[in-house]
């Protein structure tokens, strides 16, 4: 397997895990697309009722109020809800469960919430994968952080169910909070274990995790946030109506991350929450390696993990040097040169578009635009 | 669509510090021996001993000149100052000029990809050049030029200009070879599969042949300066490391026949052209694949 590249950080960038709050936005934005079917009938509704169908999924009002219509930003289409800051949670209606009964009855459990659970039949190994690849993140940490009991008797009973043998939890050595947070609870599961790496990218791509533990058996390999909806969708019956998203960046005096409503529009956040310097910035979603440029009049959706915001840089292409550092770091085996001397972009399946070839290349040629993975 | 913010940046300073050091020690003792020394033993005047010292004094103040236009760093001003110094006196006029066209060409035609070379090598070799030319010199010392000698293994390891270890010394190329290294940049495979396939060459053509000299045919400034400097540079090289190889031994090979048994002084840098421009045409087909 090829060595990995360790990112080095700008000690100017500082990154907070202190969790700021954001849970009464006065309006809610949620994404509606051409196939969504509409499931209501009334202007008023009540957190947690259904609102719509989409790509085979219920959405729940993450909020109490009024549904002011739909409307259009930025080419996408958002129904928008107003609140009336009057819900409750009694909607929940939490079955309480024996720990017996979960163990004996868990897949059964999860497959009448609608969850897929063929993924990890005949598996006989499970990874958590923890790992946060991005610079700068912190969303995972804070997850470890809060829910790291959650997290693991979620996993313990996943194991039980579909009788896999081991469960192994993959942290980054650097990320000492996560560490500390299972190091604390793990005591009481025999069968998981804390498997801690080295930081280095991408090391938290499936793929590469799988070659660098050297694994042979049938593993699946699960997400935080994965582990996560389980508990809340399949043991607690909540819909996820939050999510924790960092913000980070040199252009932002106060770094922190923020539990926020799905659908709140990221304006209200810099405006309550954040303090910018004075500056022209870019704001840069999910990441600085693989992230994309976004406008203050975002909305945070649930796929949003962190917000950057990053001072303007002009970075001018300069000639190809032919180093072929950009082929020496691929870790698919991807030629990005060739596809650059072709002057067209290629779409390579092994690309998963980390960026590491734009990241090395000397004279600042935008080698993403050249080589692609597929569309997932 | 997705793109990527962060941008690699190599740690400067080890390198900054390392050529800085290298060079004050080298060029330290390049005054000793081949100035003070004969200084001590009344065969030279201090004047001449220090006269080499013009070299890096122009280095510096072209560097000065450049930097301003070219936001340059420390360590492409002590780059280009060690060039000055190990730069093979005999260094062809023909090639300054291709590197200078090449620079001018590749821009011009705007293929981004072929044909050029980075401002940075041009800055350097131009400086390097100036340096030269202002000086007059085939980098051999008074006392060499009155009292003819032959060369020892030691003298073309160390050098014998004042100042200029670079004249005859490999000793110099080797560090800066050293110092390359750390550039994650470089391309490493060039120079040793260059270097390598020449000594094999020279054993082989010794054992069979009439030449015996090996050390004089291996430890050559030329080829040293063609391996470790200019072959680097050029954006007409290879990216892969399997065609960086093959390049490296072809160039090898053609340089050794046009240096040894064509008689051809400058035979590596044709050798080199050669390649270059082969490659180019190589690689035009290789992209329609």
């Amino acid at each position: 397997m090829k060595k990995l590249l360790t990112i080095s950080k700008d000690q100017r960038i500082k990154v907070s895990s202190k969790i700021e709050s954001y849970l009464f936005p006065k309006f809610i934005y949620l994404n509606v697309e051409e196939n969504t079917k509409f499931m209501i009938q009334k202007r008023n509704i009540k957190k947690g009722e259904k609102i719509f169908c989409q790509d085979h999924k219920t959405i729940l009002s993450p909020v109490s109020g009024t549904i002011e219509g739909i409307i259009e930003k930025e080419g996408k289409y958002y129904l928008k809800i107003e609140n009336d800051f009057k819900e409750d949670d009694s909607y929940n209606g939490v079955k309480e469960y024996t720990t017996k009964a979960l163990k004996l009855n868990f897949s059964t459990i999860l497959e009448e919430t609608g969850m897929d659970t063929t993924r990890f039949k005949n598996k006989q190994r499970m990874i958590l994968n923890g790992i946060e690849d991005e610079p700068y993140l912190v969303t995972k940490t804070t997850l470890h952080k809060s829910y790291a009991k959650e997290i693991l008797s979620t996993l313990d009973l996943l194991a039980s169910a579909f009788s896999m043998k081991a469960i192994q939890i993959c942290l980054k050595e650097n990320d000492r909070e996560s560490i500390e947070a299972f190091s604390s609870e793990i005591g009481t599961y025999p069968n998981i274990t804390l498997e801690i790496l080295g930081d280095m990218y991408p090391i938290g791509e499936d793929n590469i995790l799988k070659n660098y533990l050297r694994l042979k058996e049938e593993t699946y390999i699960i997400s935080t946030e994965e582990v996560l909806n389980i508990y809340e969708e399949g043991l607690k019956k909540r819909s996820k109506d939050i999510v924790f998203v960092t913000f980070t960046g040199d252009a932002i005096k106060n770094p922190m991350v923020v539990k926020v409503k799905i659908g709140t529009p990221l304006k209200d956040i810099i405006k309550e929450l954040l303090e910018m310097k004075k500056c022209s910035y870019d704001i840069l979603l999910n990441g600085l390696m693989r992230g994309t440029k976004i406008q203050e009049e975002a909305i945070i959706d649930e796929k949003t993990r962190a917000i950057y915001f990053m001072k303007t840089k002009e970075r001018k292409e300069s000639f190809c040097i032919s180093c072929g550092k950009c082929i020496e770091v691929c870790p698919f085996h991807c030629n990005p040169y060739r596809a650059f001397l072709k002057n067209e972009p290629v779409i390579d399946p092994k690309c998963v578009s980390c960026g590491l070839c734009t990241f090395i290349c000397p004279s600042n040629i935008k080698l993403e635009h050249y080589i692609k993975g597929e569309e997932k | 669509m997705k793109q990527v913010y962060m941008h690699f940046e190599q740690k400067k300073d080890k390198i900054e510090y390392t050529l800085l050091a290298i060079l004050i020690l080298m060029y330290g003792y390049g005054v000793y021996k081949n100035g003070l020394s004969y200084v001590f033993i009344g065969k030279m005047n201090l004047l001449s001993a220090l006269e080499y010292f013009l070299c890096p004094l122009i280095s510096i103040l072209s560097q000065m000149i450049f930097s301003r236009k070219m936001k340059l760093t420390i360590k492409d001003g002590m780059e280009s100052l060690l060039l000055s110094i190990m730069i093979p006196p005999r260094f062809p006029i023909w090639c300054f000029t291709i590197l200078v066209a090449l620079y001018y060409f590749g821009k011009k035609i705007g293929t981004k990809k072929m044909l050029c070379i980075s401002n940075l090598l041009l800055f350097k070799i131009l400086t390097s050049f100036i340096a030269t030319i202002i000086l007059k010199i085939d980098y051999q010392n008074i006392v060499e030029v009155n009292n003819a000698y032959l060369y020892s293994p030691a003298d073309l390891l160390f050098g014998r200009g004042v100042g200029n270890l670079g004249s005859t010394s490999i000793l110099l190329m080797i560090i800066y070879f050293g110092v390359s290294l750390q550039d994650v940049y470089y391309k490493k495979e060039l120079p040793t599969t260059m270097i390598a396939t020449y000594v094999i060459l020279a054993i082989i053509y010794a054992s069979i042949g009439t030449q015996k000299d090996i050390l004089s045919q291996i430890l050559n400034s030329h080829l040293f300066f063609a391996a470790v400097f200019l072959s680097t540079k050029l954006g007409t090289s290879p990216a892969e490391k399997k065609y960086l190889m093959i390049h490296g031994i072809a160039t090898s090979i053609l340089g050794f026949v046009l240096t040894t048994i064509f008689d051809l002084q400058d035979g590596i840098y044709y050798s080199l052209f050669v390649m270059q421009i082969l490659w180019m045409f190589l690689h035009q087909r290789m992209k329609k694949i």
